[in-house]
């Protein structure tokens, strides 16, 4: 047994120690907004917070968590850099087919919690580990820079 | 139209559906959808749901990829119903011949082509629905129906007084439907051609949008599945002892092809197979290379080919021996996979009088007979639900992912979740084909083309996914050029087809008109340089008095201040378009660096799509097609050695990300000719049919080298 402390929630889970969080979020507790997409860390569609960091989940043995919190794109709704995030996404509309989004989604809150005005470098070295096979990059940037301009007012 | 098939009746859960039967001669063009024949004409239906709370539900055949067709759709509903965006709420249709849309006769969500088919039968629904809440609340008021009023989901009296249609519902439900609508002018819009955001966008961000792969039902397992890596071998010598030890590992399923193992969760299934043991038996099913099928490309081009366009009687040779001058190129592009964000997935319940499955299709209600035939169950016992897809590009038109997951599902009794891993997403893709073009134009004394030449080389993929029964008419194969607005006075396209063995060819983005207006454009360009002409000047006078065409491309070079002084390392490349009903003209302008990496600094887009249904949508698809292409013309190539597909996930797969992604300016040219009287044009996979040889053409603007094959990349370092 593994006790984990997910979303605000302490968990615990019967699952082998080198069981990736993302096959445990999704599997077993049946949050599905964490996506697999590569699953060896190049992609981005599974990043989940550890302590507030972007994190992937797919190469992350849940076993190495600890007491360490994780956060999903399902517990973010409380968090008002989050807020300025989803609307700032609202504004520029850059989803397509929308499976990467929550990933980058958690990557751009744990950036803007970091570095409150990132500059257009920042951002893309943050976001250039996210694949978005629908391109929509340059509206991505966008919002997070738009947020940006939120968070700091 | 057929009466009989418009109808309102009250469902057993107190909607109000309506199901209209529309005009079938809306037909517009020809759609590449050769499944026709297997299936009874019916007009289409287009069901509106109407609850008593208000709510709305549209169903659609379409897929969801991401191509925001659910808003469109809920656009066309909402502006002639009458009612509030945020009213409807968009769902995939059960695969029924109810939901086909009047030009085609199975469901089908391909070519760009899905607000244009809705465009009117949508509207059309819509309008009919509006006038029955009329009628039913004139009535209740006793007032006449010019007296009464529309607005918002609500009729008004003259008084004040409204009903809402949800209010209205119970006796809207018994007028009958209208026979004759009026549609609104295109001036009357209030929701059609203005930006409206997404319905799915909310859903999509917050992590509750349920794709594939998400699907949760009771009793559900998860499935890995690993096949023969090359075409057609074989399992033999097996042993799955380790495997069915593994914890949570309960099943190993076998097909001839391939297997699966079956766990609680996915972990444990990839464990599973890791220690599956066995081998493939490849016998002698053909086992190409790269190398191998290129040369086979280049040896069937010393064919003459099967003439599939041809505009004129003159016999070729004598046109082209009238030519002063003469310029012919050879170009060459390669195998690609799909790599969808979404690894192919599909969930099904096989029970013994029904089957069940979750997935996303292009083709639902193909897909439901095929199933049918393989479990030999009633048509109507085999339910698709269709599931937003984390894209598509083409690989969604196939089946093989389904037909696999069913005939492992028929092997267990509780619902089973098959997932490919991406490894096996990409190891069993369809490619997209490799091919080479030969391509001739010769000119009299002052420049005019006086004829072209276009040679097509490569397997046609429609003729593997017709099966047996049905062979290609390979109109598919002159997708972009039979349509292209440059004038020739002699234009012939031939098609040699030569299969290569030990892939098996798919659907892609764009489909034939990528391979073929890359090749095209590259040597319109080349022709433009010949002659020492500006790219822009030769196009505009091949396009005659095409005034629409010349709009886009003065457009586009505008946008860019084209023709500035161009530096050294860094320029910009045309390309212009005319496919699914639209005119797309793209500028890409980029840089090789002394070290030589390809930069991409701006790109801009100038699309005339007819009519513009949701115009920063279309903004969005240009610059997703754009980048998809740009990603695809700089890095990708399938790598295939002894018929196995070598790439298996991105990290030797390349795309394109944030860092080096270009600026995209994308500007719409909303077309008055065209307004309202015809469908909208496709914008889907438009961009990326443009971004290939806008780019080529740049670089070539650099080096003065002209660049005929993909990827460039491969150019660039050589
Ligand atoms: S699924 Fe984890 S990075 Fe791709
Ligand atoms: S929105 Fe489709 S992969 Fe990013």
């Amino acid at each position: 047994m593994l006790t984990l402390n997910i979303n605000h929630k302490i968990i615990k889970v019967d699952v082998p120690e080198d069981m990736p969080l993302l096959w445990v979020l999704r599997d077993v507790l049946g949050l599905m907004g964490t996506k697999y997409g590569c699953g060896i860390g190049e992609c981005g569609a599974c990043t989940v917070h550890l302590d507030g960091e972007a994190v992937r989940s797919c190469n992350l043995p849940v076993g190495l968590i600890g007491e360490r919190s994780v956060i999903t794109i399902e517990g973010i709704a409380d968090d008002p850099i989050a807020q300025k995030i989803l609307d700032a996404w609202i504004t520029h509309q850059p989803t397509q087919c929308g499976y990467c989004q929550p990933g980058q989604i958690m990557t751009a809150i744990s950036l803007l919690k970091k570095n409150e005005n990132p500059s257009n470098e920042e951002i893309e070295r943050e976001m250039s580990g996210h694949i978005c096979r629908c391109g929509t990059y340059q509206r991505v940037k966008e919002a997070i820079k738009d947020a940006a301009g939120e968070v700091e007012e | 139209m057929n009466s009989l098939s418009r109808r309102a009746f009250l469902s057993a859960g107190g909607a109000f559906i309506l199901g209209f039967g529309l005009k079938p001669n809306f037909t517009k063009g020809n759609t590449v959808n050769n499944r026709d024949n297997k299936h009874n004409s019916v007009p289409l239906n287009a069901y509106i749901e109407v609850y008593d709370n208000d709510l709305i539900v549209l169903k659609i055949p379409f897929l969801e990829c991401g191509q925001g067709i659910y808003t469109a759709a809920a656009m066309l509903l909402a502006e002639e119903l009458d009612v509030r965006l945020e009213q409807v709420k968009v769902k995939a249709s059960l695969p029924d011949i109810a939901y086909i849309m009047p030009q085609d006769r199975t469901q089908l969500t391909l070519g760009s082509y899905s607000t244009g088919k809705a465009w009117l039968p949508l509207r059309d629904a819509g309008a009919s629905a509006r006038i029955m809440f009329l009628e039913s609340a004139s009535k209740l008021w006793n007032l006449s129906i010019e007296s009464c009023r529309t607005e918002a989901g609500k009729v008004y009296g003259p008084q004040g007084e409204s009903l809402s249609y949800g209010q209205l519902v119970l006796d809207a439900v018994k007028i009958p439907v209208p026979e004759q609508t009026k549609l609104k002018d295109v001036s009357e819009f209030k929701l059609i051609g203005k930006t409206q955001p997404r319905l799915d966008t909310m859903e999509k961000i917050n992590g509750q949008a349920i794709y594939g792969i998400d699907i949760k039902i009771p009793n559900m397992k998860i499935g890995l599945v690993h096949a023969s890596p090359v075409m057609g071998g074989k399992l033999k010598n097996i042993d799955d002892a380790q495997t069915k030890k593994v914890k949570n590992v309960t099943d190993v399923l076998y097909l001839e092809h391939s297997c699966c193992v079956v766990a609680d969760h996915y972990w444990a299934a990839n464990k599973g197979l890791q220690f599956l043991i066995g081998d493939w038996d490849y016998n002698d099913n053909p086992q190409s290379n790269n190398n191998h099928i290129n040369h086979q490309l280049h040896l069937a081009m010393k064919q003459a080919g099967e003439t599939l366009f041809k505009n004129s009687n003159d016999d070729m040779e004598t046109v082209f021996s009238k030519a002063v001058q003469r310029h012919k190129g050879v170009y060459q592009q390669p195998l690609l996979t799909h790599a969808a964000m979404e690894p192919l997935n599909c969930t099904v319940y096989v029970q013994n009088d029904q089957c069940e499955i979750w997935t996303g299709t292009q083709i639902p209600l193909w897909i439901r007979d095929q199933i049918a035939q393989l479990l030999g169950l009633p048509k109507e016992k085999i339910i698709v639900y269709n599931q937003y897809v984390g894209g598509s590009f083409g690989r969604r038109m196939e089946e093989d992912y389904i037909i696999e997951a069913v005939q492992f599902a028929k092997q267990v009794n509780y619902p089973l979740k098959v997932i490919w891993s991406r490894e096996e997403d990409f190891a069993q893709d369809h490619l997209r084909p490799a091919y080479v073009d030969y391509l001739e134009a010769g000119w009299d004394k002052a420049g005019n083309i006086i004829a072209l030449f276009h040679h097509i080389v490569g397997p046609d993929h429609v003729d593997y996914w017709e099966g047996e029964e049905k062979k290609s008419d390979y109109s598919n194969m002159v997708l972009g050029l039979k349509d292209a607005s440059y004038q020739f006075p002699f234009y012939q396209i031939n098609y040699t087809k030569c299969d290569i063995p030990s892939i098996v060819p798919g659907w892609w983005h764009g489909q034939e008109a990528t391979r073929n207006l890359f090749a095209f454009e590259c040597f319109i360009d080349e022709l433009a340089e010949k002659q020492k002409k500006d790219p822009i000047v030769f196009r505009n006078q091949l396009l005659g008095d095409n005034a629409e065409a010349k709009a886009v491309l003065q457009s586009v070079s505008q946008m860019a201040n084209w023709g500035q002084k161009q530096t050294k390392s860094i320029a910009q490349g045309v390309a212009f378009i005319h496919v699914f009903d639209s005119y797309l003209a793209v500028i890409v302008e980029a840089e090789i660096t002394t070290t030589d990496v390809i930069r991409l600094h701006r790109v801009f887009a100038a699309i005339d799509c007819g009519f513009a249904v949701n115009p920063d949508q279309v903004c969005t698809q240009i610059e997703s097609g754009l980048i998809f292409g740009l990603s695809t013309a700089l890095y990708n190539e399938a790598k295939l050695q002894n018929g196995k597909i070598v790439q298996r996930n991105f990290n030797q797969y390349r795309v394109i990300r944030m860092n080096e992604a270009p600026v995209i300016e994308v500007k719409i040219i909303q077309n008055s000719s065209n307004q309202g009287k015809n469908q909208p044009g496709g914008i889907g996979e438009l961009g990326t049919i443009a971004a290939a040889p806008a780019l080529a053409n740049a670089l070539a603007a650099i080096t003065h080298k002209r660049y005929r094959s993909l990827p460039l990349v491969s150019n660039i370092k050589n």
